[in-house]
């Protein structure tokens, strides 16, 4: 087993209800593996924050693993103490 | 200017206070062709009436209040106004914006612009009430708080509906960050207009009238802002969560300014999450006049050492900074610091920034203990923060210091404080770290011409943030370059940044909120929309290219007046914290490595000199500005 940090952003957050939380995973699961984990975790409503109807990540999210910015949802393997983020991206001001 | 005017009230008031002398001047057709009206007049005011070098605490300065055609319409976000002056802080030109009811409020009192002159020889207030204009007595108001002094003059006007914009102590102690705070909590914060109307003496401003704003062609402005507010009406996240929900959006990015800039990443950022302000502290949503977005949080904390009563905020920047920024996590010691700021009448990004400034350097040992005087200069200490605030606005011990503004300050503490203190041209770096978030605001915050600024002219943020970003801002058909390269890579940042610059500059000179402004068309107004309701509203047909040839003209006027100020491409630079990795978090290791490329690339492209920043002779007789161009040589 591993374990990784994963950090959400608003409006993500509002259906986590966390803003960072630590998972244990099995070794060797893939970056598309984890998300339907979090899918089934967190419900449709997580889904449809995330995804297009083709699965797709929408363009106003944003998923960073280990510092780099992940468009297409792939076949990355993660690491132990792998750092993921998904968050809406807007705000500031 | 004697014909039928559209959109505008049509008139300046113009108040000596040396004098008492009170002028009403007709706008100048000529200078709403070039420069169209709001902070685009002011500067063409500032430009020809101010001699250069002047002391911007000295009664020689003007601070002018300036709205657009577009404040006090039904055009959705239309209730800014801003103030104009020389800044006290970075001595280069200087503006602020604020939202409200102010803006509406003062052109229905009948004016577009109020131009402030010389120093009254004791402090004074000024009640414009449906054109007519007095001069009263504040004297009994100096001390009093921004709340204070408002519920005062609202009795004493005996008109409850009335709109002031006022100082607190900390503008009246000519802090140079002081702000200008309308209708108790906003703020035009930036830049320290609060001290130069401290230095003229000048509390405050009543605004209140009934004058009707006219429409050239009602049916076609109604249609037009109608489309208008059907696309602000997507801005949703902005509606449900404010703008503190940044807080949340940027530490999953790696890029919340922490610990003054030493990372991006706050291990307690959820402590200080919309869903926490939400939560426990909230009672509601507020809006500014006329705007269907509703970004502006009305909060209280009812119990406990960090009561307070209900009012306005914490915006992201007052969050950050106020919170994350010192290592403070304690909502309940933020909410309570932003109320005091908005009372002592303080920026909070400026106070923030200072804050922090001095407990890093303490931490070096380059401040000594007579000068803090037992106060306990450490990273998340809300009550040293509190304590600071008040010091800072009343200029007591160590607060005199640091009342200077980063820069200032840094110059007198010595050591390694001037490289350390982060500032670009002497205004304080606010809550978006170039390193972090986007490349972008690295050339940004180097070349604006208010100084180390995220929002004027324009945010650009949104642009790059996310791989498969829709955010073109209405700009490709402009040539904004398309698709966006990674938010990390600087090549290509500068001619990007050009069309931002100059795209910004539209709601400045409408007197429009830049949230209207960013995102992709169907969610923002864009440059078309805004020369659709312009010509509908005023009658003067414009296209969209002409409207960013006006803003292009504004931008560079703005650069003229620091470049006769002596400001050139020394001064567009970035602190040395930019150039250092990220210590932790997802953005962990990622700097600003080449401002020089982006400053060439965004020189090139505006038609600057590169080796001096300075518009060229071709490009400002480009822009008619002809004159401004023999001046410079």
């Amino acid at each position: 087993m591993m374990k990784i940090k994963i950090i959400y952003g608003a409006p993500i957050t509002s259906i986590t209800g966390k803003h960072i939380e630590e998972i244990s995973l099995e070794k060797g699961i893939k970056l598309s593996e984890l998300i339907n984990i979090l899918i089934n975790k967190y419900g449709f409503n997580f889904k449809n924050i995330l995804l297009t109807e083709k699965n797709e990540v929408k363009p106003d999210v944003l998923i960073i693993l280990n510092g780099k910015t992940i468009s297409k949802l792939n076949e990355e393997e993660i690491n132990n103490d792998s750092i993921l983020s998904i968050t809406g991206i807007v705000g500031g001001g | 200017m004697n014909k039928k005017i559209f959109g505008y009230a049509g008139q300046i008031l113009r108040i000596d206070l040396s004098k008492k002398k009170i002028l009403k001047e007709p706008l100048r057709e000529d200078f709403i062709k070039k420069y169209i009206g709001c902070t685009g007049y002011a500067a063409a005011i500032l430009w020809y009436e101010l001699k250069p070098k002047i002391d911007p605490l000295s009664p020689e300065n003007k601070i002018i209040f300036s709205t657009g055609p577009l404040t006090g319409t039904l055009c959705p976000c239309s209730g800014s106004y801003e103030i104009c002056f020389k800044s006290p802080l970075t001595n280069v030109f200087g503006e602020s914006r604020s939202g409200g009811i102010f803006g509406p409020k003062m052109k229905y009192a009948g004016f577009d612009h109020i131009i402030i002159e010389g120093k009254s020889d004791k402090p004074v207030y000024i009640w414009i009430n449906n054109g007519e204009v007095e001069i009263k007595d504040a004297q009994h108001l100096y001390g009093k708080t921004v709340h204070e002094t408002t519920e005062i003059i609202l009795e004493e006007i005996k008109d409850p509906q009335a709109s002031i914009a006022c100082i607190g102590p900390a503008g009246e102690k000519m802090v140079r960050f002081a702000a200008v705070m309308n209708d108790r909590d906003r703020a035009a914060g930036r830049c320290g207009g609060g001290a130069v109307m401290g230095s003229k003496n000048l509390k405050a401003i009543a605004v209140n009238g009934e004058k009707d704003i006219e429409i050239a062609n009602p049916e076609k402005f109604y249609e037009f802002v109608t489309e208008a507010e059907k696309a602000l009406l997507k801005k949703t996240a902005l509606r449900r969560f404010g703008t503190i929900n940044a807080i949340t959006v940027l530490n999953a990015m790696g890029a919340l300014p922490t610990k003054y800039g030493y990372t991006g990443f706050f291990e307690k950022a959820e402590d200080v999450s919309t869903e926490r302000l939400s939560n426990k502290y909230l009672i509601k949503r507020r809006a500014c006049f006329a705007c269907p977005i509703g970004c502006g949080r009305y909060s209280e904390v009812k119990h406990g050492v960090w009561a307070t009563p209900p009012h306005e905020g914490p915006e992201f920047e007052t969050a950050d900074m106020l919170g994350p920024w010192m290592c403070i996590s304690n909502l309940e010691a933020i909410i309570k610091a932003n109320y005091l700021c908005n009372n002592y009448g303080l920026d909070t990004i400026s106070t923030g920034n200072v804050i922090a400034f001095a407990i890093e350097c303490y931490e070096k040992g380059w401040i000594k203990e007579d000068l803090i005087k037992g106060i306990k200069l450490e990273w998340d200490n809300p009550e040293t923060m509190i304590k600071l605030i008040s010091l800072i606005a009343k200029r007591e011990g160590i607060g005199d210091l640091l009342a200077e503004g980063v820069m200032r300050a840094a110059e007198k503490i010595g050591h390694g404080a001037p490289e350390l203190a982060l500032h670009t041209k002497g205004l304080e770096m606010p809550a978006h770290d170039p390193r972090g978030e986007t490349k972008i605001m690295a050339i940004k915050y180097a070349v604006e011409y208010r100084g180390g600024c995220h929002v004027h002219s324009g945010f650009p943020g949104l642009y790059d943030r996310s791989p498969e970003s829709l955010n073109d801002y209405g700009l490709k058909q402009f040539g904004l370059p398309w698709p966006p390269k990674g938010k990390f890579i600087e090549e290509g940042k500068g001619i990007a940044y050009r069309f931002f610059a100059i795209f910004g500059q539209i709601p400045e000179i409408m007197g429009m909120c830049q949230f209207s402004s960013m995102g992709s068309e169907g969610n923002m107004i864009t440059v078309k929309d805004y020369a659709n309701i312009y010509s509908s509203l005023t009658g003067i047909e414009i296209n969209e290219y002409e409207l960013m040839k006006i803003a292009e003209r504004v931008y560079n006027l703005k650069r003229c007046f620091n470049v006769r100020e002596g400001f050139t491409r020394k001064d567009d630079k970035l602190p040395k914290r930019m150039y250092e990795p990220i210590a932790t978090g997802p953005a962990k290791g990622e700097h600003v490595k080449n401002l020089d490329l982006m400053l060439n690339e965004f020189y090139e492209a505006m038609g600057w000199d590169i080796k001096t920043g300075i518009p060229t002779i071709e490009k400002l007789k480009e822009l008619e500005l002809e004159d401004i161009a023999r001046e410079l040589k």
